[in-house]
């Protein structure tokens, strides 16, 4: 009976859970870079919300998942669109090492049945320490966070300063002003579902007052921008042995510029990559590959100028 | 001398007004459309546009009363739009002109239902179009696409045939679906357009015979960019503005366009290929701003490569070998779409088709008469007399075009060799060391200059 139950799916996620809770380690970790920008973060907000109601389908979501007013609401709580200028802005960022930590973020006894959906979702799972930085005007990385999770913050969250909330037309800003580097079980070219923990914030009713805040979940697919992220897309390339080496050949410019404290000209060499795919594109790299290839080399570029 | 905490904060302002800017500056085409475009629209696109709909749907809240969640997706205004590609596999896709084609498409007494949803996709910002004399074409085995009285249909065999037949389940790969729109305005700031589609999911069985449970049908939108050449010399106009590189770039789709216009599409890539990588060359002239210029430059080289896949798109319906040449063959049989070997710049032969339906000029008789003012086989360009070895930017006296390493300092290039154009480190911001050439991109290579306290 109790192997019958533990065989079925949910149960046999739950076990999963139980297990990570209990310090199962994650094997395989290798540390990535993941850089997004608050137009990523509000795409993140509405593709999950669309995952979400995706998901909704499945009979062990059906009663979690409702839609009330303009919020789809993922076990009770609703993460809103960023871009409705005057509506909810984003005021910090919690970046969780996966869904058990989900699963305990809000109440004192974990939420089994939340990790457990994070988890069917494709949440991705990382192991401390982390290492992370931001560019964003007014915003910073709280360094007293707990362990397992990355807080980015407005430098006023703490005292309900509302400057530099990401919101309305600053959340179609393209420039990647979060850094995070983390140990990540996901080593594929496939983009990570990072865990997030979202506050938002509608401003007081009166001045002087605190905003109203509410904190929700939600997966953020992200690409590693890293020179890794290009050393595997090299690899998974049809391409020529000779050609092959010869852009390993750049990358290991770039990794070594990173191991001698240089990211600066980490870039530039990744900017060097970007330039020798594309002008090899189609004739001796597939097209599709070497788009992904350029895209993927300059958004690298980006995250190491950070 | 500045301290490194200046430098800093200096290039903090810096980031953040190219924070601020980035949204201006990443510009699209200013000027409102008047030709028509060619998109191409990915079936796997149409397929996750539900899901995307009903999220938009859902955050307009009041806006769209009547809402509501069912299993997998939502309902509103008696469309369903759940389930796609699962249990209502993808039969149908039509792309409409404007929200006008709903009432015709959801009748109802009092016109309701379709001002509901009209009023859903007007907010989401969907395109009215007008159709250009292009046929819809599309790549998908046992699809076809064919111009409607409110827009193109793209239809799997399997809808008017009562079978399985073409229908796309969730493992959909990828698919064109390339269509004619005549667009107005600008389009968003990724470079594409917003059009409202119209999807039909049908039921099926697993022996081929179809289980009449029903369709479905979803109105939902997709972004979708242009892949006509003339969108880069937009783009570039709209993100260059440096005028010797704007102007080279532009040379460069000029010369993309010759090659087409020979059926020459190999080197139509090629060329594509030379532009997408004179734009990361040149990625400094693009903006001052490191995060702006990898931005124009990402915009630039993902239109680079839309192109590329509009000149190699190849229809199914196209048959290389029945003698009709059609989208996506230069030739097919004796149909040599009017060239000869004259046309193509050789002194004599006879051209012939290829078993892929592109021109061999193998039997084709070679002038070498390089200098003489026209574009011949095996010439990149030939000005005439303005052939020069020594002028930037021109055409060589062996009609090769201007190059990395031909001696030369050509407007794409910060050095040539050892000349470094009489830059030194200090000029480029560096307190001072070694400034070189980067010999295979003729660009400056700052390894050995130095900043003060490094």
């Amino acid at each position: 009976m109790v192997l019958l139950l533990l065989s079925s799916p949910p149960m046999a996620l739950l076990l999963a859970l139980v297990l990570t809770l209990l310090g199962a380690t994650a094997a395989g970790a290798d540390e990535r870079t993941f850089a997004f920008s608050p137009a990523d973060l509000a795409r993140m907000v509405s593709e999950f919300n669309a995952q979400a109601i995706a998901a909704s389908a499945t009979p062990a979501l059906k009663n979690k998942i409702k839609i009330h007013g303009s919020d789809v609401r993922f076990f009770g709580k609703a993460c809103p669109t960023l871009t409705a200028d005057g509506g909810p802005a984003a005021s910090r960022v919690r970046v969780l090492d996966g869904a058990s930590r989900a699963a305990q973020l809000f109440s004192r006894s974990p939420n089994l049945a939340l990790g457990a959906a994070l988890q069917s979702m494709g949440a991705a799972s990382w192991t401390p320490p982390a290492d992370a930085h931001t560019m964003q005007p007014s915003w910073m990385v709280d360094a007293a966070a707990p362990t397992g999770m990355v807080a980015f913050s407005t430098a006023g969250f703490a005292t309900g300063n509302p400057a530099g909330k990401i919101g309305g037309a600053n959340a179609a800003d393209k420039t990647p002003t979060f850094n995070l580097n983390v140990d990540v079980t996901n080593g594929s070219t496939e983009p990570a579902s990072l865990v997030l923990a979202l506050t938002t914030e509608l401003p007081p009713s009166r001045p002087g007052r605190m905003p109203k805040r509410s904190e929700c979940i939600l997966l953020g697919h992200a690409y590693p921008t890293d020179v890794q992220a290009l050393v595997d897309l090299v690899a998974a390339a049809d391409i020529s042995s000779d050609l092959r080496s010869r852009l390993n050949n750049i990358l290991g410019d770039a990794l070594d510029w990173l191991a001698s404290g240089k990211p600066a000209r980490a870039g530039r060499s990744a900017k060097r990559f970007a330039l020798e795919v594309a002008s090899r594109s189609g004739s001796e790299i597939p097209p599709d590959a070497a788009e992904e290839m350029v895209t993927r080399a300059l958004q690298v570029s980006d995250a190491l100028s950070l | 001398m500045r301290s490194r905490s200046d430098r800093t904060r200096a290039t903090r302002a810096a980031r953040r007004a190219a924070t601020a800017a980035l949204a201006l500056l990443l510009t699209l085409p200013a000027v409102a459309r008047a030709t028509p475009m060619t998109f191409h629209l990915d079936a796997r696109d149409a397929l996750a546009s539900v899901d995307r709909y009903n999220a938009f749907l859902v955050s307009l809240g009041k806006s769209a009363k009547g809402v509501k969640l069912i299993p997998g997706g939502t309902t509103f205004a008696g469309q369903s739009c759940a389930a796609f590609g699962t249990v209502f596999q993808l039969g149908s896709i039509t792309v409409l002109r404007g929200t006008t084609a709903l009432a015709a498409r959801v009748p109802s007494k009092d016109g309701k239902i379709a001002a509901a949803l009209a009023a859903v996709f007007t907010t989401a910002g969907v395109r009215s179009w007008t159709p250009p004399a292009t046929t819809a074409e599309t790549d998908i085995p046992f699809w076809s696409g064919a111009s409607t009285a409110d827009g193109v249909a793209f239809v799997a065999e399997g809808i008017t045939s009562n079978n399985d037949s073409g229908l796309l389940g969730p493992d959909v790969g990828p698919g064109v679906l390339r269509f004619g729109a005549d667009v107005s305005g600008q389009p968003d700031g990724n470079g594409r357009y917003r059009f409202l589609v119209e999807i039909l999911g049908r039921t099926s069985s697993n022996d081929g015979a179809l289980v009449a449970k029903g369709d479905r049908r979803c109105f939902t939108f997709v972004d979708v960019a242009p892949v006509d050449l003339g969108i880069l010399n937009q783009l570039v106009d709209a993100n260059v503005a440096n005028p010797n590189v704007n102007g080279g770039l532009k040379a460069r789709v000029s010369n993309v366009q010759s090659a087409l216009d020979q059926r020459n599409i190999q080197g139509a890539l090629d060329t594509l290929a030379v532009f997408s990588s004179s734009v990361i060359s040149r990625l400094t002239s693009l903006d001052p701003s490191p995060t702006i210029a990898n931005a124009k430059a990402r915009l630039l080289t993902e239109a680079a490569f839309r192109v590329r896949r509009g000149v190699l798109f190849t229809p199914t319906s196209a048959q290389c070998g029945n003698s009709e040449r059609e989208t996506g063959e230069a030739c097919d049989g004796a149909d040599l779409g009017g060239f000869d070997c004259n046309t193509l710049g050789f002194k004599g032969g006879t051209l012939a088709c290829d078993a892929t339906c592109r021109l061999d000029t193998t039997g084709c008789i070679k002038q070498s008469t390089c200098g003489n003012g026209i574009l011949e086989a095996g010439e990149e360009c030939d000005n005439g007399t303005a052939n020069s070895d020594t002028a930037p930017d021109a055409c060589r006296t062996n009609c090769v075009r201007a190059f990395c390493g031909d001696g030369v300092i050509d407007s794409f290039e910060d050095c040539e060799g050892h000349n470094i154009n009489g830059e030194t480190c200090v000029d480029l911001g560096y307190d001072g060391g070694s400034l070189k050439c980067d010999a295979e991109e003729c660009a400056f290579d700052d390894e050995h200059c130095t900043i003060e306290g490094e």
